[in-house]
This record gives structure tokens, sequence and C-alpha cells, in this order.
């Protein structure tokens, strides 16, 4: 065991499956009591990376470590100290939710059982499920209880790995509250999805893509720092009429559409206004707005991703 | 570190308990658990009969006289053959035969009393159905040794003529051990025990590990600090107390319904069965534990445990009849072993003195099972 200020570390972290690289040698630090985001599309190698630091897969090359343990070979001392919820929240749909509980506070040795699940039933609002099937819970409800029997034993550390995949938005909203909650009291959270907006909820955080850590900060920081051109908001009837026309004005970088409107990246904003409004004029448009906007982090993550093809020739 | 030399009793409680629940609560596996055995030994013990009785043979007696009636009663008499019925041409036997309504034809010819009574030789034909070779050449078996029987009898008939009165014979006075009736259900109930536990191994105990990578709850459990032997020993329990319950409900259906006597010691029974139980499950577990899906593992399980218990272990098909190459792989079936074990404390009341190889094979096998199925498991997790 190694003492450190971080919770978790990983150091030129490495998994190679047969030619495939999931994920290319990456260094992150993640605090005591911080929430920690690992973002990045579908694919990217979130999963693979959290299944490393929890210790059911083996790195290929490089270090880690989890609550001072190694993750190669200080697995079963990582597993007693974290909690994990995987992505597909699987627990066992023939069992109840109260037998589910006691199957993973059996499985954690956890002392004094029938109180601790008591008090966490109550905690989590769920005593009047306690007897019903789990394959008849909701989503949300489906979705909390995976994170009770993640944190049953009070872990210092959890992982969650894609927990608000498949949730509706306001469920979504309550969980990240209950995730902020668990913080407050000095839990760590280490945390993947590939929703963007949820990132706002991260302390700091690192997106990944193609294996490979492509940006890591606070959401000020990436916001910033990471974002090297300017967004603007662009409404306009039509809009999708307009998207190729706008990326062809040499001043206008990339399009995208965002809700009704267009969102575009330049490196020159009041070049790109002026070039805008002047193709709106000459094709007889009146009513459209183009303003300058503070990146939100969706830009920011397709903007760097964009940014890494181009570099890399994707 | 104590933690890496012993299993956890509550690890292994929570899983087994957690296994118990859902093998309860699945009307499939409930079913598999206890209708199945109650099936077997019924389909078994009623339908598997090897007993060749009451063949149906059909008679043309071209000769009509008394002593070819008293021939054909002889024939009828017997426990082996009873008379169809009689006819007067080819074409009705061959329908018979097309229609399986007979095993057999005996076609008495013209002069028959006469030849016999001028002491001459007469030649009666017997048609066989052989399309069951086994079937037909029992039957011809019992027609010859009819066919000799009537013959002693008119030759001690002539011998007295001459005057002699105690004529010189050989009497064939036979004994049959350990199952004086030579009943087939005596040879086929303690036997099913065997085809019985392989049919859990196959088809429960080698669902259970796929099942849970197929669902993804195996991803959440390799992540819990629970350990390899932990998980394979959490599992086996539960599939044992089934084993173990249908091992009781066929020994009992034996007893009672088809009145198996079981001459020898039944602890020793149990004894020997905890073993076999033991490495069928494992490998039931070893079969689930090297594939990922229930399709794969239920069909692996099927060829690897049902089909050798049931075809090459000696429980239907006698083992020296055997090809000697198939001979050789007998061998390795777990259940030839468990079965000489079952028919000898049934039948033959044997000891563990008799049993002693078949003990140590079962042993080494269950250990051996159980050994690779947790290394296995343990390399698949990591």
């Amino acid at each position: 065991m190694v003492v450190s200020d971080f919770a978790v570390e990983a150091k030129n972290l490495e998994k190679k499956f047969g030619a495939f690289t999931a994920v290319n040698r990456i260094n992150f630090q993640v605090k005591k009591g911080e929430i920690f985001g690992f973002l990045g599309p579908n694919g990217a190698g979130k999963s693979t990376t959290i299944r490393m630091l929890c210790g059911i897969l083996s790195p290929t090359s490089g270090e880690g470590h989890v609550g001072g343990f190694d993750i190669t070979n200080e697995q079963n001392r990582i597993k007693e100290h974290i909690g994990y919820m995987s992505q597909k929240f699987s627990f066992y749909s023939d069992l109840t939710v109260e037998e589910n509980i006691d199957f993973y506070s059996g499985v954690y040795n956890v002392p004094d059982r029938k109180e601790r699940i008591e008090y966490i039933l109550e905690k989590a609002r769920m005593k009047d499920y306690r007897n019903m099937l789990t394959r008849n819970l909701s989503g949300g409800w489906k979705q909390r209880l995976a994170l009770i029997c993640a944190i049953l034993h009070k872990p210092r550390i959890i992982f969650l790995d894609e927990p608000t995949s498949g949730v509706d938005p306001i469920t979504r909203n309550t969980f990240w509250g209950i995730i902020k909650d668990l913080a407050s009291r000095g839990i760590t959270v280490f945390v993947t999805t590939h929703y963007m907006d949820e990132a706002e909820n991260c302390d700091r955080m690192a997106l990944i893509y193609k294996g490979n850590i492509i940006a890591m900060g606070t959401p000020t920081e990436m916001k910033t720092k990471f974002m090297k051109s300017d967004v603007l908001d662009i409404s306009v009837p039509d809009s999708e009429d307009w998207l190729d026309k706008l990326s062809a004005l040499s001043s206008v970088k990339e399009t995208a559409l965002f809700g009704t409107g267009i969102h575009a990246t330049t490196l020159d904003s009041k070049e790109a206004i002026h070039a805008i409004e002047k193709l709106f004029k000459e094709k007889d448009v009146k009513d459209y707005s183009v303003k300058k906007i503070d990146p939100s982090l969706e830009d920011v993550f397709v903007a760097l991703i964009e940014d890494y093809d181009r570099e890399h020739g994707g | 570190m104590i933690g890496n030399t012993v299993v956890n009793i509550t690890r292994v409680g929570a899983i087994a308990r957690k296994e118990f629940i859902q093998i309860v609560r699945d009307p499939r596996s409930l079913c598999l658990a206890i209708a199945i055995p109650v099936l077997l030994v019924f389909l078994f013990g009623y339908a598997l009969n090897l007993d060749v009785d009451n063949v149906p043979i059909a008679i043309w007696n071209q000769d009509n006289s008394q002593i070819s009636k008293d021939f054909i009663l002889f024939f009828n008499n017997s426990r082996y053959f009873h008379v169809y019925g009689y006819y007067d041409n080819y074409k009705d036997l061959i329908d018979l035969m097309d229609h399986n309504k007979i095993l057999l034809a005996m076609v008495i010819p013209k002069h028959f009393s006469h030849l016999i009574q001028s002491n001459g030789t007469v030649p009666v034909q017997f048609l066989v159905e052989g399309s069951d070779s086994n079937t037909a050449s029992i039957a011809k078996g019992y027609a010859e040794s009819i066919v000799k029987n009537y013959n002693t009898l008119l030759m001690q008939k002539a011998i007295s003529r001459f005057g002699v009165m105690n004529p010189f014979s050989i009497k064939y006075r036979p004994r049959t051990w350990f199952n004086p009736n030579r009943e087939s259900k005596d040879f086929v109930v303690p036997g099913i025990i065997a085809v019985i536990i392989m049919i859990i191994a196959s088809l429960l105990t080698s669902l259970t590990v796929a099942k849970e990578w197929e669902r993804g709850t195996m991803e959440q459990l390799i992540a819990t600090p629970v350990k390899s032997r932990e998980i394979v020993i959490g599992k086996f329990l539960p599939y044992f107390a089934v084993g173990l319950l249908d091992l009781i409900i066929a020994v009992i259906m034996g007893t009672i319904i088809f009145r198996v006597p079981l001459r020898g010691s039944i602890i020793l029974l149990f004894g020997l069965s905890f073993l076999f139980l033991t490495g069928a499950l494992m490998l039931g577990l070893l079969i689930s534990i090297s594939t990922k899906t229930q399709l794969v593992a239920s069909q692996v399980a099927i060829l690897a445990t049902f089909m050798p218990a049931f075809l090459l272990s000696g429980f239907v098909y006698a083992i020296f009849n055997m090809p000697k190459a198939i001979q050789l792989c007998t061998y390795f079936i777990p259940a030839t072993y468990y079965i000489v074990v079952l028919r000898g404390i049934y039948l033959k009341a044997v000891g563990i003195k008799e049993l002693f190889p078949q003990f140590v094979f079962l042993l080494i096998f269950a250990i051996l099972v159980s050994g690779l199925a947790v290394a296995k498991f343990k390399k698949k997790v990591a």
C-alpha cells in the first residue's frame, strides 16, 4: 500500500486486446473526495479503464493505484474498499430488492448486516419495495438499487460505469443529487458517461477518445484552456439547409445543429459574424441572429474530438 | 494471509442462498430438479424392459394330427410364447410380420405325425422376424430349447417302449444369483440414479455460471472481494442438495414402486453417491465456466455428461459387447464406475472392499474436476 493524496492514479496505463489498443498509456490522478468524470463517446475506452481500476481486468502495461493499492497485484484489497456499479446495473432479476441487498451484504461481509440493510432501505426510501422482484422495478428504482448494492459496505471510492444510461432526465437529475451527497461525505466518485451535459456536475473531468485522454481539467478550465475557437449561435429559418453553406465560408471551421439553431466554431469571431451576416443579406434572409456565446461543455468536446480527428487523419 | 487459505463462510452462504432461491423460484429448474427424476424412474422402470416374454407366434399346421397339436401346446404353455393364430398360407404369415403382429412363425409339414411315429426326422420350419436382432435371437433360442425339450420327451417315450424305465440323462439345473427371476427392472432401476444425477449436472449446473455472464451479473460479482473458490462452492452446494433429494426420491421409488431389493449398505450407497454427485456437478460447473453462453453450455454438457452416462456406462448396453476401442473409452466415464457401485450394492450387497477401485476412481474424479473448475474460473476472471 502506498500513502498518497490521490484516491485513484494511473501512470502510462495501457490495455491492448490483440492488435487493438483500447486504452493508450493514459495518465491521470483523482483527488480524495472528488467527483471525477470520465467522459467520451461509446467505445472510447471508458469501461476498459474502469475495469482495470476495479481489479477485474489486468492492464497490458503501466501502473495504477486505487485507494493506495496496486491494481496489478492487490486487486483483492482494492475490491474490499471500492464500490462498483457496472454498466447494465445487473443484479438478480428473480430476487426481491431485499434479497439482492442481502446477497451483496453477504458477499461484502458487511458487519451488522440486518441493521445495515434496514438503514439503507430507509435511507433510499425503498422500504415499500423490499419484497418486490427486481425485474418489476422501473428504470429509476433499478438504478437506485444498483447504487445501494455498490455502497452497502461503505467504500471509500465508488466507480460508476454509465450509471445514467437509459434513464429519464428527471431521474438522472435526482441521481446526480445522490452522487453529490456521497461526495460531500468524503467519498471519491469516479463516474463515466457519454452524456456530455452531465459533465457540469463533476469537479474535474477527463475526455477520453480512441483510447487517449485528450483533455483534462475542471469544467471552467475545459471551456477556457482547451477551447481555442469561439462559438457562434446562429438562428435562421430552415437551419439545416444552411449548415453546408456556412461551413463553406473560409472564416468558419465547423458547423453543427444545436436545438433549432446552428452552432459554428471559428478562430476569429468578428470576421465570421461579418461574413455570415453578409451571406444572409445577399440571400435576402431577414429573420436571423448571429451572436458569440460561451461554449457549453458539449461544444468543447465536439471541437476537441474534431480537432483530434483532423490531426490524426481520422 | 488467513483470507487466502480459507473460504469465507458468509460469502459462500450468501451465494448458496441466492442460488437456492433462484432454483426454487424458476419453474423450469424446479421441474428439472424434481419432476424429471420421478418421470425418469417411471419411464425407465416400466418401459425399458429388456425381458423377452410372451413372444407372439403364428402357426400353419399342415398336419392337423393329435401329435402336432400336442407339439403346439408345448409352445403355448411356456411363458415365452403365446399363439397369435392359425393360418394356412405363407401370404398371411408374411402379412403378419409386415404389420409387426408376430415375431415368429412355425410351419408344421404334412405327415408330421406319420414321420414321428415311423422314427423319421421331421423338418419344422421357423420364420423369424429379425429386424431387432437381439430380441430375434432370444426368441429363436427359446424356440430351440422348446423343440429340444419336446425331442427329449419323445426320446424317453421311445426308450421306455423298449422296457428301459430310467434312461440316463444329464439334468440341467441352473440357478441365477442376485436377480433370481432375471427381471430387467432390478438391473435398470439402480442404474437410473446415475443418469438422473448426470441430467442435473448437464441441464441445471451447466447453466448457472453461463447465465450470469449472459445477464451481466458476473461482472458485478467479480468486482466484489469474493474468491473464485467461494463462487464455485457457493454455486455447488444448492445443486448438491437437489441431487441428494433426487437420490432419495429414486431410492424410495425403486424400493416401494419397483420393489428392487436394496441388499447392501445404504450408508455406503450414499457415501459413494456423494462422491459421484460432487464430480458430476463440478463437471457441470466446469463446463459452465468454460463457455460463455447458456446455449453452448447446455449442448456441451449433454454431449459430455448425459450421453456417455446413458450410452457408454453399461446402464443399458453391456460394455463387453462393445468394440475394443469403445470399451477403452468407457474407462474414462465416471458413470461406468458408479453403475458398478449401484448394482453391486443393490443386488450383490458388496462392500467397500469389492468397490475399492471404483471408490478410488470416483474420489480422484471429484477432486480433479473440482480443482479444475476453481482454476478455470480464476483464469477466466483475471
